[in-house]
């Protein structure tokens, strides 16, 4: 049975081997320029083409972001950057602005994905970008399933929709406030998400300082709360949406893995005939295991009303379990694992291998890199787990699986 | 050059029919405009009269629009007599698309204010429109001598914002009503001001319209008073944006005498202009010159000679690596630490498996364990020479 393809986001060379390990068919990323993320740890062109290497030996797929809207002097080396991504095997690039998509057609054969920074959102201008000679939609957030649905039967042009992740309260590519309030181009890399912080919101402010008259409350009144697709698996199936993508460059692996991990489940479990609610609900339970701004279904099946605004006055969230690290080798006596928060004695831990249920175990014994005996490691340390302390089935556990920790998280704050 | 304006109602044709260089006024019906609030009726009837009082009404198309609400649109417009607009402006592609079939032979105006921002992009917009496109109206965010450049090289005429609202966001979504009630008609607008917790004397101006909610700057562009190399180079209009100044009645307050004004006086218009005003790109967009400061100097330079990366360490006992590349050990010979701080690798420093096993040659992707290696953190590069 045909199956969508599933698109994940990596950040570095970590997320797209995580990515690709716990089932992405397909990664998108950002080289050194011409994206949106200009703070990340975007690829250099070494990590490009060992990227591009990995994805292809796992039959991946790479698109590179040139997403930014670019002004003349940004153009300088992108022919020769687009002719780079060619020689190295890049299977498309996703790009906004015509006049990239003009350069990266005269100066290479790279197929061109519209990104959703471009808000095209209905037949008429699909069509005007398919004579433009681009080979797939992603399609603005602001379309429901059904309607890319029509666009792709009418173009017969790929289709591609976010599925996964936060969203812009604004029409991509349609919001200036980092431009004009902080000097930074949200559309060159730059954007500091003023769409997330708390305002002060009136309608008559009698004062120069605008405060609520009740209390001294702000609100989030532009934060979008995330978007989630997993009850829609069977709508992008008929409508044949061709790729379902998870937004997040700049998140965790944790992230990666667990949205990775659901999706290619669901997917396959309904190309299979296996859908079902039980299924749907630990779809549910795994997702919210991470940080995440309270899920609704975007405009997949109705447009987004004025309760799908995430307004708790904190621009952090909480999952219910907390990402303790990552496992970075695996020898004959050890899980060795690298830690992105501290780890005691006495917890209980989850690891996530890349098929099947996670393996659970309270950890008894901590030893150092060196087989130092510890009682706690701090994060961003490296930690040894005696496989002989493990339940039978973390023997199979390898590089790359995720660590959780087992019991829900306290009331604590998760940067996203 | 000319001044074209909003307007909506005859006592702004009256006003514009006075004012000097004012020929084109945009009509906006709450159908199709982001801010409009006449009705399809209204709208029809203030174009015919534009129309006999010699002006030149535009029809405002304006908003962005999924299948389902172009569709709607669609079947709506079919009733409406088109004729009396001498030209129709759009911003989404398929309002273009839309009218190439159902009304080709009224000219095109394309908004591309948002994006846009090469001439490769601009002169990839009159290839595909051809000759159904009369003109391109450019983002403020260019400054003053790539609008000129574009205005000489383009094979189109071209429209700037002169005075008016710096419109921020635009999000389909109802953002206001949840907290002040919902809008009753269609043509209602819900008003509001927005203020950041560290600025909460800057009133930013929020709409929510029937077609979503909008922000604005607190400051008004103005140019009026740098207009004069821009209409040396070919600018073929002006854009004075009045709406906020009047109200549903009444879109182009004084129009007449802000005409006069700028050709008069426009230093003293700026002056008593009735809000702050600002042009924040006109002489240069900087809004990129961050970007290297936001990178570690790490990223930029050393990436590719980088072996291995510190991934842990625990000072005085050891140093984890976990390497990018296979190498020899005697490649390894420096460290680049994070503060961008380079230094040579020591001499005696002996790799190792995690196993504690001397290596000789490495493998991409392994963990290498030393003895501690003094500043060596968490970021820290081994790279070759």
């Amino acid at each position: 049975m045909w199956k969508p393809e599933l698109l994940a986001p990596a950040k570095n060379l970590e997320r797209l081997k995580v990515a690709i390990a716990y089932g992405a068919d397909a990664v998108y990323l950002g080289g050194q320029a011409y994206g949106l993320r200009a703070r990340a740890d975007n690829f250099t062109q070494t990590e490009l083409a060992q990227g591009v290497a990995f994805a292809h030996v796992h039959n991946a797929k790479v698109y590179v972001t040139l997403n930014a809207f670019l002004h003349d002097a940004d153009f300088a080396g992108l022919d020769e950057y687009c002719q780079f991504l060619e020689a190295i095997g890049v299977d498309a690039v996703i790009v906004s602005d015509l006049g990239v998509i003009r350069a990266v057609q005269r100066s290479s054969n790279l197929p061109v994905h519209l990104s959703t920074q471009a808000s095209c959102l209905n037949l008429y201008a699909a069509q005007i970008w398919q004579k433009v000679g681009i080979q797939r939609l992603i399609v603005g957030r602001e379309l429901g399933i059904a309607e890319a649905g029509q666009i792709q039967t009418q173009t017969q042009l790929e289709v591609e929709m976010f599925t996964h992740g936060a969203m812009c309260m604004s029409y991509s590519g349609h919001c200036t406030i980092s431009n004009y309030t902080a000097g930074r181009d949200s559309n060159r890399g730059g954007c500091i998400q003023s769409c997330r912080s708390p305002y002060y919101l009136t309608q008559q402010p009698s004062t120069d300082v605008i405060a609520p008259a009740a209390d001294d409350h702000q609100i989030a009144f532009m934060s979008s709360q995330d978007l989630w697709g997993i009850h829609q698996i069977p709508a992008f199936f008929q409508q044949h949406i061709c790729s379902l993508k998870v937004e997040g460059r700049m998140k965790s692996s944790f992230y990666v893995a667990i949205v990775c991990k659901v999706y290619r489940r669901l997917i396959d479990a309904y190309a299979a005939g296996k859908w079902c609610p039980e299924l749907l609900a630990w779809a549910a339970q795994e997702l919210q295991s991470m940080p995440h701004r309270d899920y609704f279904a975007g405009s997949l099946e109705t447009p987004a009303g004025s309760d799908s605004i995430y307004q708790k006055s904190e621009n952090v969230n909480v999952g219910t379990h907390q990402y303790v690290g990552i496992v970075v080798d695996s020898t004959a006596d050890d899980l060795v694992v690298r830690l992105a928060e501290p780890l005691e004695a006495g917890q209980e831990i989850e690891v996530i291998p890349f098929v099947g249920e996670p393996v659970r175990w309270q950890v008894t014994q901590l030893f150092s890199v060196l087989g130092e005996p510890r009682t706690m490691m701090r994060q961003d340390s490296v930690v040894r787990l005696s496989k002989a302390a493990m339940p039978l089935q973390a023997r199979s556990l390898a590089r790359l699986n995720i660590v959780r920790l087992a019991q829900p998280a306290p009331q604590m704050a998760h940067a996203i | 050059m000319q001044f074209n304006t909003f307007v909506t109602s005859t006592d702004d044709l009256q006003r514009c029919i006075q004012a000097p260089n004012l020929t084109e006024v945009l009509i906006e019906p709450s159908l199709l405009a982001r801010e409009g609030h006449l009705s399809d009726e209204a709208a029809q009837i203030l174009a015919v009269q534009a129309q006999q009082q010699g002006l030149r009404p535009v029809l405002v198309w304006d908003i962005l629009m999924p299948e389902r609400v172009l569709q709607t649109i669609g079947d709506r417009l079919k009733t409406w007599d088109l004729q009396p607009f001498a030209a129709i402006r759009v911003c989404d592609l398929g309002a273009a698309g839309w009218l190439a079939l159902r009304a080709p032979e009224i000219p095109l105006q394309l908004i591309v204010e948002t994006g846009n921002h090469n001439l490769e992009a601009l002169q990839g917009w009159c290839a595909i429109f051809g000759s159904a496109l009369e003109r391109l109206i450019l983002s403020i965010e260019l400054p003053e001598d790539k609008l000129i450049e574009y205005c000489q090289v383009l094979p189109i005429a071209c429209e700037i914002l002169g005075v008016g609202p710096i419109l921020l966001f635009y999000s389909p979504r109802s953002l206001l009503s949840a907290h002040f009630g919902t809008a009753e008609e269609e043509t209602s607008v819900i008003k509001a001001f927005a203020a950041f917790e560290d600025a909460p004397n800057r009133h930013l101006r929020t709409l929510e319209t029937v077609h979503g909610t909008f922000l604005f700057l607190d400051k008004d562009q103005f140019i009026l008073d740098r207009l004069e190399a821009l209409k040396a180079a070919g600018l073929d209009t002006v854009r004075l944006d009045l709406r906020h100044l009047g109200d549903r009645h009444n879109a182009a307050p004084s129009v007449d005498q802000i005409c006069q004004q700028i050709l008069a006086n426009p230093v003293a218009l700026r002056q008593s202009w009735p809000h702050e005003t600002r042009a924040p790109f006109f002489k240069a967009n900087r809004t990129t010159s961050l970007f290297p400061r936001l990178k570690s100097k790490r990223f930029e330079t050393w990436r590719d000679q980088c072996l291995a990366e510190v991934i842990a360490s625990e000072k005085g006992k050891y140093v984890v690596f976990y390497t990018t590349q296979a190498f020899a050990i005697a490649t390894a010979k420096r460290l680049l630490l994070p503060t961008g701080e380079m230094m040579d690798l020591p001499a005696d420093v002996v790799f190792c498996s995690v196993a504690g096993e001397s290596l000789e040659t490495i493998e991409t992707e392994q963990l290498l364990v030393t003895d501690w290696v003094k500043k060596t953190v968490p970021g820290t590069l081994l790279l070759t020479d």
